[in-house]
């Protein structure tokens, strides 16, 4: 699990495998993804791989918007 | 004097002139994308698939350094998408979108050749009759008895990014 700070919150990710922890460059998406917003851009490996970077804040907004309306939604 | 007309006939239906282009093999159909937009050729390097992104450009890959899309044009023709083999490669190429020049990486179950194509052989994709959808077709050209489909790269990558809209939007919606 991987916590992130979102806003004046906490919220855990869950993530199948910890690969690495890396300083990178972010390259923006092309105009062909940029309707994609759980994805902030994309950034290049040590090992020559591209590697998708997460918007959290977008991830945690949509999460958050799930929550509001699957589960308090149905019990209201 | 003839042969002049013509090639004025055709400049309204885009080709023009001899078209020197490269060859590539998409399932079982020969397609030709001009030469002079095409950056380099690589063989398979390993895709990074994008979630939700539309099949037709469902992977981003490395080219020197870049992290560029890689389109597969068989979704858009309605194609088998065969697996990788020995002849699959990437065409790096620069397509207009939206009116910007952009670097794209199409599939391509082969690369066969550069050849020039005469325009006076290159024909307008009938309205009817054919498994494509015509408006991404620039034309049909000819060579040694076969047909060659000219793609139009700009309606198809205009196209594939209005398809992502949708998506934004009800990511959008689920968000709010």
């Amino acid at each position: 699990m991987v916590i992130v700070s979102s806003g004046d919150g906490r919220v855990g990710l869950v993530v199948d495998q910890i690969i690495g922890n890396n300083q990178t460059v972010i390259k923006q998406l092309s105009k062909l993804h940029s309707g994609i917003k759980s994805f902030s851009g994309a950034t290049i490996l040590g090992d020559g791989s591209v590697a998708l970077i997460l918007d959290t804040a977008h991830l945690v907004a949509a999460g958050q918007g799930y929550v509001d309306h699957n589960v308090t939604g149905r019990a209201a | 004097m003839s042969q002049a007309m013509k090639l004025v006939d055709l400049a309204d239906s885009a080709p023009v002139d001899a078209m020197n282009a490269l060859t590539i093999r998409l399932d079982d159909e020969l397609f030709a994308v001009e030469a002079h937009h095409v950056r380099e050729i690589l063989e398979l390097v390993p895709i990074t698939e994008v979630p939700n992104a539309p099949d037709f450009v469902g992977g981003l890959i490395n080219v020197r350094g870049r992290v560029v899309p890689l389109a597969d044009l068989r979704v858009m023709f309605g194609m088998n998408r065969a697996e990788p083999d020995e002849d699959t490669r990437i065409v790096v190429m620069e397509v207009d979108m939206d009116g910007e020049p952009a670097i794209v990486g199409i599939l391509a179950d082969k690369v066969h050749d550069v050849t020039d194509i005469e325009a006076a052989s290159i024909e307008e994709a009938p309205k009817v009759g054919m498994r494509w959808r015509p408006e991404f077709i620039k034309g049909i050209g000819k060579r040694n008895g076969g047909f060659i489909i000219i793609p139009n790269m700009e309606r198809i990558f205009e196209i594939s990014g209005a398809r992502t809209a949708p998506v934004a939007a009800s990511e959008e919606r689920s968000a709010s």
